[in-house]
């Protein structure tokens, strides 16, 4: 058993890094598209396992393996199997992202299970490098985004390895767990440290006011790749934040809470407020998903127990319903579809699309009986449990807020005049598919996620 | 074995009819052969798992679990077993009836996961899960109901019977709620063994107004005869084991809490009105199904009286005859106006005697319902009619009951049976075989259900009810001649005298009163309309407010989005002044 603890996993990223080379060799789109959705679809059962048995272990004292990580491992590996399987019809060649799927998917999985702060800015910038390649790689149309997420990213970075070169000094430890120990108190340069960490990483998990570049890559990137940036890299840097800011500052919790509390509430009204008035659906979604990181972070902002598992559920929730969004809306562009006017009969055209993307917004406002509902409702609850009240109530009216959107868009889609249908691409079938079940499925029965995010959060809380 | 797994079959049958677009001819074998599956496993569960409680949890949140709890104790079998044997039939003649294949699998869909809701219902053990029944079995009959949605009537019955119903919902989540917040348990075994609590008469009336929605009560008893419009086999699992039942079925399981809390005579004078409305109606109805569905608000109102009296095993007994015969009359209705080109007005309705598979069994349940020794129907009626020798006044009305009922259900026979005239034209040879056969393997299920008298005071014995069930020779022998009055007195005015159409005299409107009942839920709407219009006025004030402030709010969205010009330097600007603001904040 420890010989398959220990191998189990880097084995598994070799296996990852020598998918992604050979599909370069052999440009054989449905070889590597079937052995990359495999070594996923391991990845997640692996990781469904640790989380189930509660492992907790070191590997080779690079990563470390505990219901927290065993949490985002199942949460890239499911989010990774909808991409892959995106990208496969809403590409016409496969073959780049069959080399560089596997490698975002390293950097991210490493994020998951690292250790030490050096391996989160390698991990970090070995998710970050390849995917703005992906978008460059695209067409000359897509010079624009990628410079942009270039310029971001590299900032970003910048100012992580700032933020963590702070606080070395005090420690002189890059391991996150014992990190924590040296904290005891808000010393200046740890504050400092703190509002470094939340702005480098805010930028790519779309915390206003770090978040303005959002909109235009999201909506500028090609249509399979703005599934991935919002589902993966903005989750990414939602796990590094949360695992840094909560364990390496344990000691800064007030500051956290104040941080996190006015973040949250600028974040949800800018995305909902501007959201308001767009025309193009996928700019809108790009803006709801700014607001939904504001979701995220009222529960963040409790810094308890709870908090964080309605917040990793919200994650989960959020990385799933986003992804459907944006593969829908991105198979709909390629069709000529982009403006809220386009998709005006839309359920003429295509009924299980417009039944899905209904399903989707309906969850993502919140409604009863859908995944989305249950991630609010812990949400706004362990606010409120927290003594968060006003915070709470405020992410109430932000979701009142963006029922008027949805619902504008909801109502385009099912009225007009009867039009031409259009056929979907079976790959683009199977993730609206899943999407539907696991929206329905947990929002029905969501117990098994929260158990597994309740493992997660009371983990991250037991290493403090 | 979970008993909640009962339910797969069926409802994984229900969607998957959904998918047989294209190829509807299977529709109706796949969902027939998932209720017989259903069915197989609920008479499994019946007998392994008699007499247990489980609970799954559901969810839970900072210590407050929800459970989803089910029971399998005498009573909820009774009703279990009773649906398992009643939903194939009705599914198999579904099959015949829904001739237009593009609706079969909307139908079939729509069936499935009502009997599905009905069958959660009967084996609940806790409010959580027989809430959520509860609203199904509202949502999916306002779905059957309306199901010809776009013909003229139905989307008016469908939406009538959900406004009622809807009433009844809301106060049985606030009864739900008043006794969670006193007794803290959603749990039917854990309230009823726990001392009486102040709130509880409130909480019970509530949940005895929304029985009374569900059993179509005075005053909510309207919905079920408009309800009419849904088709045939909807209308017979409706009346026969399924939702009419279901506020009844609570009244039972709940029973001891409504003795506690002083109720039976509120349920006895309702069952009484209900009754005599039931049955005036029914004499005096020219619809062929209508006066069927009066019959059943009469049913009901006899099942609450004998609720009313204490008497349970009465209750309960004919509780079980009366969902056979009433799904057998409903059956044979929808088989005659098959042959009578879909035909609703019973004086055009000619020669039912012309098909001998269909009037035999029709004759049995007549015979039944009217309560003619040794039918099912006469056990449950005289069960009943003994419970009430202790009061002389309801002995007295139930007498009068008894005698409509067999007077109305003979002028039902009597005018569909007549001779047909020369103009007249039906075709009772292509009635589809799947309507009959299913009718008549109901009939012997009503000869079969006479059975149940000897057996069901030992099947309830664990409930130590006072009254015990009984029927003496002299009572019998009034009962049977206050029926064999009923008939003659329709042989005579039906059969001898030969009326072609409606008797227009004053006994006549007294008696049809669903009029007046119809125009009095009309004036109370009313007044809800004036009394919305006043608080429109002040409500447009308050609009005025809120208008103002979210054009504000589009505005002010309009300049938020002038932020992003598209432009990196101004975002690389924005990112140094998010981290100035963040230190002025932590400073501050």
């Amino acid at each position: 058993m420890p010989i398959i603890t220990n191998f189990a996993i880097p084995t598994l990223l070799v296996l990852l890094i020598v998918s992604g080379l050979g599909s370069v060799l052999y440009k054989n789109k449905r070889l590597s598209f079937g052995i990359n959705s495999a070594l996923f679809a391991i990845m997640l059962s692996f990781g469904l396992y640790y989380s189930a048995t509660g492992a907790s272990f070191n590997v080779f004292s690079l990563y470390h393996i505990y219901p927290f990580s065993s949490f985002a491992i199942i949460l890239f590996s499911v989010s990774m199997l909808l991409v892959n399987f995106a990208a496969y019809s809403l590409d016409k060649s496969y073959v780049k992202f069959g080399m560089l799927l596997p490698i975002i998917s390293i950097g991210a999985f490493s994020v998951a299970m690292a250790s030490s702060l050096l391996t989160i800015i390698i991990s970090i910038e070995i998710m970050t490098i390849p995917t703005i390649l992906l978008i460059a790689m695209c067409g000359k149309a897509f010079a624009e985004p990628a410079t942009k997420l270039f310029l971001l990213s590299a900032i970003s970075i910048a100012t992580l390895a700032f933020s963590i070169a702070l606080i070395f000094p005090y420690d002189s430890t890059l391991s996150i767990a014992q990190a924590s120990s040296g904290t005891l108190g808000s010393q200046y340069f740890m504050v400092l440290s703190l509002i470094l960490l939340v702005a480098s990483l805010g930028t790519e998990a779309a915390l206003f006011p770090f978040d303005l570049w959002i909109p235009d890559v999201y909506q500028g990137s090609p249509n399979a790749i703005s599934p991935m940036l919002a589902g993966i890299n903005k989750k990414v840097a939602f796990i590094a934040l949360i695992e840094i800011s909560f364990i390496v500052f344990a000691g800064m919790k007030h500051d956290i809470v104040s941080i996190f509390e006015v973040l949250a509430v600028l974040t949800m009204f800018f995305g909902n407020l501007v959201a308001l008035v767009q025309k193009n659906v996928k700019r809108m979604f790009a803006y709801s998903s700014i607001s939904q990181a504001g979701y995220i972070l009222v529960g963040l902002a409790s810094v308890s127990a709870f908090g964080l598992e309605a917040s990793l559920f919200q994650i989960f929730a959020h990385s799933i319903m986003i992804i459907g969004a944006f593969v829908i809306v991105g198979f709909l562009a390629m069709e000529g579809l982009n403006t809220l006017e386009d998709y005006k009969g839309l359920s003429h055209k295509n009924r299980f699309s417009s039944f899905s993307l209904a399903i989707i917004m309906l969850s993502m406002a919140g409604i009863p009986g859908l995944i989305g509902f249950v991630g609010k409702f812990l949400l706004f609850s362990s606010a409120i449990s927290s003594g968060l009240i006003a915070l709470a109530f405020i992410g109430i009216i932000n979701s009142f807020i963006s029922i008027y959107y949805y619902g504008k868009l909801i109502s385009n889609i099912y009225s007009g005049t009867p039009h031409k249908a259009i056929s979907i691409p079976r790959s683009v079938f199977v993730v609206m598919l899943a999407v539907v079940i696991i929206i329905i499925a947990l929002g029905i029965y969501p117990a098994p996620l929260m158990a597994i995010a309740s493992r997660a959060s009371v983990s991250l809380f037991g290493i403090i | 074995m979970l008993t909640l797994f009962v339910l797969l079959p069926i409802i994984i049958a229900s969607f998957l009819a959904l998918l047989t677009r294209g190829r509807e001819k299977y529709t109706g074998p796949l969902v027939l052969g998932g209720s017989l599956l259903t069915s197989a496993m609920v008479i499994y569960a019946s007998v392994s798992s008699y007499g247990a409680i489980q609970q799954s949890k559901w969810f839970g949140i900072l210590g407050y679990n929800v459970h989803i709890t089910t029971q399998l104790l005498p009573l909820n079998v009774i009703l279990a077993v009773l649906i398992a044997i009643i939903t194939p039939l009705i599914m198999f003649y579904s099959m015949g009836y829904i001739d237009n294949p593009t609706e079969r699998p909307r139908f079939f869909f729509e069936m499935g996961l009502f009997a599905a809701s009905m069958l959660l219902f009967s084996i609940s053990g806790n409010f959580i899960a027989m809430f959520i029944a509860w609203e199904m079995l509202g949502i999916t009959s306002y779905l059957l109901i309306g199901f010809w949605y776009n013909k003229k009537n139905p989307p008016f019955a469908a939406r009538k019977s959900i406004s009622t119903i809807i009433i009844g919902d809301f106060a049985m989540l606030a009864g739900i709620l008043a006794i969670w917040a006193s007794y803290h348990s959603f749990s039917f075994a854990t309230i009823l063994s726990m001392p009486v609590e102040p709130v509880l008469p409130i909480a019970m009336l509530l949940i005895l107004i929304a029985a009374f929605t569900k059993s179509a009560q005075f005053p909510f008893h309207e919905w079920l005869a408009d309800a009419m419009e849904g088709p045939t086999p909807v209308s017979a699992f409706l009346h026969s084991s399924t939702m009419v039942k279901a506020g009844v079925f609570l009244v039972l399981v709940l029973f001891p809490l409504f003795v506690k809390a002083g109720l039976t005579e509120l349920i006895l004078a309702i069952g009484i009105i209900s009754a005599l409305l039931g049955a005036s109606n029914a004499i005096s109805s020219h619809h062929i199904k209508k006066i069927l569905a009066y019959s059943t608000i009469e049913d009901l109102g006899l099942m609450f009286i004998a609720i009313g009296l204490h008497a349970i095993i009465a209750a309960v007994l004919f509780f079980i005859v009366q969902a056979f015969y009433k799904a057998l009359l409903f059956m044979s209705a929808g088989s005659i106006m098959r042959a009578n080109s879909e035909e609703e007005d019973i004086y055009k309705i000619y020669g039912s005697y012309k098909r001998k598979l269909l009037y035999v069994p029709m004759l049995i349940g007549v015979l039944s319902i009217a309560g003619i020794f040794p039918l099912s129907g006469f056990f449950g009626k005289a069960a009943i009619d003994f419970a009430a020798l202790s009061n002389i006044y309801v002995y007295i009305i139930l007498a009068v009951i008894d005698f409509a009922t067999s007077a109305y259900i003979f002028r039902w026979l009597f005018l569909h049976s007549r001779p047909a005239p020369k103009s007249h034209t039906d075709n009772y040879s292509k009635i589809p075989r799947s309507m009959l056969y299913s009718g008549a393997i109901t009939s012997v299920l009503v000869l079969a259900a006479a059975i149940a008298f000897f057996y069901i005071s030992g099947f309830l014995s664990s409930y130590n009810y006072t009254a015990s069930l009984a029927i003496t020779i002299s009572e019998a022998v009034i009962e049977s001649i206050i029926v064999i009055f009923g008939i003659l007195a329709s042989y005579y005015i039906f059969k001898v005298r030969k009326p072609t159409g409606a008797i227009h005299t004053n006994a006549y409107y007294i008696l049809f009163n669903s009029v007046i009942v119809n125009s009095a839920y009309l004036y109370i709407s009313k007044a809800f309309v004036y009394f919305a219009e006043g608080i429109n006025l002040i409500d447009e004030m308050i609009y005025g407010f809120f208008a103002s402030g979210s054009n504000g709010i589009l505005l002010m969205s309009g300049k938020l989005r002038k932020i992003v010009t598209g432009d990196s330097n101004e975002y690389l600007i924005a990112f140094v002044a998010g981290i100035v603001l963040i230190i002025l904040l932590l400073l501050v």
